[in-house]
């Protein structure tokens, strides 16, 4: 006579194992994703970055393949955990349909989102005609009390468009000057002078490269295909936070801002090419 | 009835009710499977609002997601980021040990001493991880005003 184990090895064995090997494929993809989106320059993630990650084939499977193993691994967990209550056939078939619906629902939000990205062009458009955003926020939930930011301050302005410069947009060390993250922590002390001079320097440049007409390295993975696309879009955040800091508070260097930039053309998603 | 045997260590916590955890004998193996099952439905909920806030980047009004995001740099929701960490950390290494165990490890003798081991590399990495997201260097540095004196 075959004794049988008394633990249940017959009925849910294959879920068992399901959960075990997403488990090892979620334990790469959710650690990278975590390093990646709190311990590296992605930590700085803002709608244009995220956009034009989303264009990104191989970040796209990434994310449909997290989201689909990580609602898989979660609903089952539960249903496992629900396993251990012993309920009785009826409930415990319609909690299982429950929870699968609520977790497939979920995930294709996620994964439809995921592989309809809006066009990154006009997304940076969008930047182009309206700056950087002022205004008040919640988190999600938005449970906690909405605090108000300011992106358009001039300094903070300036360090973002020196990520945005860093971090997406190919540049050619010995060909282009890097322009002005690096002049912006030499010149001390940082005060209204010092950034005013940065940033006119910074329009001088971003006003050389629009002219010239190869306009440096380009590579079309990057969120801006070459330096001049850059440089176009740039100064055009530039004018839109000048034009809404000076709606705000009118000053002569914001007009002084204005006046430099008043001949750069609009920027348009076609401009990547 | 012979009552279940709770080991020596139950009766420290005899006067907690049963259901509140009182009476039960808390070891590594029973400590790792709560902390496991809680971790791993704070993250199946963290999961379920992460999935709706991003798609928040992909609306008609991206700059929305600007705010959202920095709303999220705030101690209040930094609290909630270390959590998540500690969350995340110990669910996946503890779910690594449990592959050990299931798949490499046959024998028990070597149970508690794994615990001990995944529990000490669990605790450095998430001291390592949460001094620079508290000190906040990680995340919208290039944001914050207290990162640029002077201002505006």
């Amino acid at each position: 006579m075959v004794v049988r184990p008394y633990v249940s090895t017959r009925t849910g064995s294959g879920q068992w194992m399901a959960q075990r090997v997403s488990a090892g494929l979620l334990l790469i993809l959710a650690f990278a994703h975590f390093g990646i989106q709190h311990f590296t320059s992605d930590a700085v993630s803002t709608g244009l970055t995220v956009a034009a990650r989303m264009h990104d084939a191989w970040w796209q499977a990434y994310y449909v393949v997290f989201i689909a193993l990580a609602m898989y691994h979660g609903i089952n967990g539960v249903i496992g955990i629900l396993r251990d209550y012993a309920l009785p056939p009826r409930p415990r078939l319609l909690a299982e349909i429950i929870l699968w619906t609520v977790g497939g629902v979920f995930a294709a939000v996620g994964i439809v989102n995921i592989l309809s990205p809006r066009p990154l062009g006009g997304i940076k458009e969008i930047y182009a005609t309206h700056g950087f955003v002022a205004g008040e926020s919640r988190g999600s939930p938005p449970l906690a009390p909405a605090i108000a930011y300011d992106f358009r301050a001039e300094l903070r302005e300036l360090h973002l468009l020196s990520h945005y410069w860093d971090q997406h947009t190919s540049w050619d060390e010995e060909e282009t000057d890097e322009p002005f993250p690096e002049r912006l922590a030499k010149s001390e002390p940082v005060n209204a002078e010092s950034v005013a001079k940065v940033g006119k320097d910074f329009d001088e440049w971003a006003l050389d490269l629009i002219e010239s007409p190869a306009g440096g390295v380009r590579d079309t993975h990057m969120t801006f295909a070459s330096p001049r696309e850059f440089a176009l879009w740039a100064a055009n955040v530039r004018k839109a936070n000048a034009l809404a800091r000076s709606a705000a508070t009118p000053s002569p260097r914001e007009t002084a801002i204005l006046e430099r930039l008043a001949d750069v053309p609009p920027y348009r998603a076609s401009d990547r090419h | 009835m012979i009552p279940p045997d709770r080991g020596p260590r139950s009766a420290l916590t005899n006067w907690i009710p049963f259901a509140a955890g009182g009476g039960y004998r808390w070891f590594t193996g029973s400590l790792a499977y709560g902390l496991h099952r809680v971790s791993g439905l704070a993250l199946l909920v963290y999961l379920i609002f992460h999935i709706l806030s991003i798609t928040k980047a992909n609306s008609a009004d991206p700059t929305a997601y600007d705010l959202m995001i920095r709303r999220f740099q705030e101690p209040d929701f930094k609290v909630g980021e270390v959590l998540l960490y500690a969350a995340l950390l110990f669910h996946g290494i503890n779910g690594l040990r449990i592959l050990f165990v299931d798949f490499a490890l046959g024998s028990t003798r070597f149970h508690k001493r794994l615990f001990w081991i995944f529990a000490a590399l669990v605790l450095v990495l998430l001291v390592a991880g949460a001094v620079p997201m508290i000190l906040h260097t990680n995340v919208q540095p290039l944001l914050r005003d207290d990162v640029l004196p002077g201002g505006r």
